[in-house]
């Protein structure tokens, strides 16, 4: 079933929309959730979670990219859920791994609880992934979004793991000096 | 800005970024993959060995004879830049028959219809014609041409049913198997339309055999009547990678399989004469171990040892209509009411067919609280987290949740039916 149709269902509030998402997404959202959670069990509630955020959502939201609108919800609860079991204290996945390698491009200071400084941040990470090559930006947002790990990304790009894991040693320090000059660390 | 801020801010990242991302996880190496001149080449190469071996032979379901249209310049997820060709092939009927030109008819009236007029959700349709998600008098006017036109009827309107089982045992339907076939057919599912549109959901595990599929797998199956106007379509991505068969199974029935080894999906259609059968089948399998995720695949022999075991001669007999309002296999529950941060929540009935349970909770909300199921605020009582003990089985997982009229005519209660799948021991 075609994006625009089910985005109908669920502005026809139709049970169908549920069930037509995770035959078509529920693949995505359960290795997304998995990348941060490590846990079937975990992994399967957050999916569920987030079927019914896209129901509360959607209306009034009309997403114009069905998936990316359910990956970004997916890890955005996975990552939520994770934080509420681990406390920061215990887990696994690769999130803990990702967090680690991104102290690369963070400083320690204390994060601003703003939602405009959330959206400026945000606007800071497109302007540098807008300028970073094509496959090095891929292969970027395959580690930090997705949590994909380096092994997978590279099996799909053809590059070895420590190539991939020198372009993503490359590309955080060049994040680093982006946020710094923007006024971020 | 510390790590997890840096974290949290890839969830702004732009929708293409994270879509080629996503994309990028299908990709295979350019020094292993085939070119996709050469891909060209042998879907060229197969279409004109079966056209070699149609001739002469009697008719075979193929899938130049479902295609519709082959869409160029689709812009979607699965393509960069609007680069993308969709192959679309009519459900309903083969090219010349009524059903086909029927749905080609109204998807060439369909596609640019929705893209230039924006859902009016004021519209009221006719329930005959929900099916066609119809939002406009102009679109009920085109259906209703071309069922005339085409001496076809609508699909209709659902059939409402309480259970789930009691929809199965009014269509006379236990499950999607032939009798003695080697698997199990779980969590099965029906939506029947009053046309005698019928669609089957379910999962199916085949025993455990040599070469056979392990996993369970998830199955559709679309019976639609050659009475009715079925306008469903097959949306073919890289329709040159999409490999197509005719197979005759083991009770006698032929029909295609349409597989696509890069994608995780695959089709069978049989033409019955009376009616035309069509079977989503889900053909790969996400394997998890630890951290790690592998993918299996099934084979092709796989595919027909799994569609071996489908009744392909399957119909809907509707029976008794009081089948539909009975609660087979379920009981009242006794009447119990509990109030928590001003809500009080009774539960009023629960029914259960071994796979769903569902249950009518009468709730009654505290002054100013959000009321509308549309705002979506229900869950925000909580009620994700519900789950259900009946009967020794325990179900958690909400599937469905739908608000329902009390019939008091109180603004501050209201009826929720929810849906809970059976959670895996």
């Amino acid at each position: 079933m075609e994006d625009e149709t089910i985005i109908d269902l669920y502005w026809k509030r139709s049970e169908q929309a549920i069930f037509e998402t995770d035959t078509k997404y529920g693949r995505l959202c359960y290795s997304i959730a998995n990348n941060v959670l490590a846990n079937q069990e975990d992994a399967e509630e957050s999916v569920n979670d987030t079927y019914l955020a896209a129901w509360n959502a959607m209306p009034p939201h009309r997403p114009s990219a069905l998936m990316a609108f359910l990956a970004k919800l997916t890890r955005r609860i996975s990552i939520k859920r994770w934080r509420a079991i681990t406390a920061y204290k215990r887990g696994g996945g690769q999130i803990l791994l990702a967090l680690e390698e991104l102290q690369d491009c963070a400083s320690m200071e204390p994060a601003v609880e703003d939602v405009v400084m959330n959206r400026e941040t945000y606007g800071a990470l497109n302007r540098f992934l807008d300028d970073l090559p094509e496959v090095e930006r891929t292969v970027f947002m395959r580690r930090y979004f997705l949590l994909d790990t380096a092994a997978d990304i590279g099996t799909n790009f053809g590059f070895t793991e420590s190539k991939v894991k020198s372009m993503l040693y490359r590309t955080r320090g060049k994040l680093k000096c982006h946020l710094e000059k923007e006024g971020y660390l | 800005m510390r790590r997890d801020d840096v974290l949290d801010m890839f969830d702004g990242a732009r929708e293409k970024y994270v879509i080629d991302a996503i994309k990028s996880r299908d990709a295979k190496p350019l020094k292993t993959g085939i070119r996709r001149k050469q891909m060209y080449l042998i879907a060229a190469a197969i279409a004109m060995a079966l056209l070699l071996v149609g001739c002469g032979v009697v008719y075979l379901l193929t899938m130049e004879n479902l295609k519709i249209t082959d869409r160029d310049g689709v812009d979607s997820y699965m393509y960069p830049q609007g680069t993308g060709t969709q192959r679309i092939l009519a459900r309903g009927g083969i090219q010349g028959s009524v059903q086909y030109q029927a749905a080609k008819e109204w998807y060439d009236f369909e596609i640019p219809y929705v893209r230039a007029h924006d859902w009016d959700e004021t519209f009221d349709c006719p329930p005959e014609y929900e099916y066609y998600q119809a939002y406009s008098q102009e679109m009920v006017d085109k259906l209703e041409a071309l069922t005339e036109k085409y001496h076809l009827e609508p699909v209709g309107a659902e059939v409402e049913t309480q259970s789930q089982q009691g929809l199965l045992n009014y269509l006379g339907i236990d499950n999607i198997l032939l009798p003695g076939a080697p698997a199990e057919n779980i969590d099965l599912r029906a939506s029947y339309f009053e046309g005698g549109y019928l669609k089957l959901d379910g999962k199916l595990q085949m025993e455990a055999g040599e070469g056979r599929w392990p996993y369970k797998t998830y199955v559709s199956l679309a019976f639609s009547p050659k009475t009715v106007f079925d306008s469903g379509v097959f949306v073919l991505d890289y329709p040159e990678n999409w490999e197509e068969w005719n197979y005759t199974s083991a009770s006698g029935e032929n029909f295609l399989i349409l597989y696509n080894p890069n994608f995780w999906e695959s089709y069978a259609l049989c033409d019955r004469g009376d009616a035309m059968v069509s079977v989503y089948l889900q053909t790969a399998k996400d394997i998890y171990t630890d951290n790690e995720m592998s993918e299996e695949r099934m084979n092709k022999r796989q595919i027909e040892q799994l569609l071996d075991t489908i009744d392909f001669s399957l119909k809907p007999v509707p029976g008794d209509p009081a089948l539909l309002t009975g609660l087979p296999g379920g009981y009242d529950a006794s009447q119990r009411a509990q109030t928590q941060n001003g809500y009080t929540v009774e539960l009023k009935s629960v029914i259960s067919d071994g796979n769903r349970a569902q249950a009518v909770l009468g709730i009654t909300i505290p002054d100013g609280a959000p009321v509308s199921e549309s705002d979506g605020k229900y869950w925000g009582m909580g009620f994700e987290d519900l789950q259900l003990i009946c009967e020794g089985a325990k179900y958690g997982s909400i599937y469905s949740a739908r608000e329902q009229d009390d019939g008091d005519g109180r603004d501050d209660t209201v009826e929720y039916i929810f849906t809970w799948s059976k959670q895996e021991p």
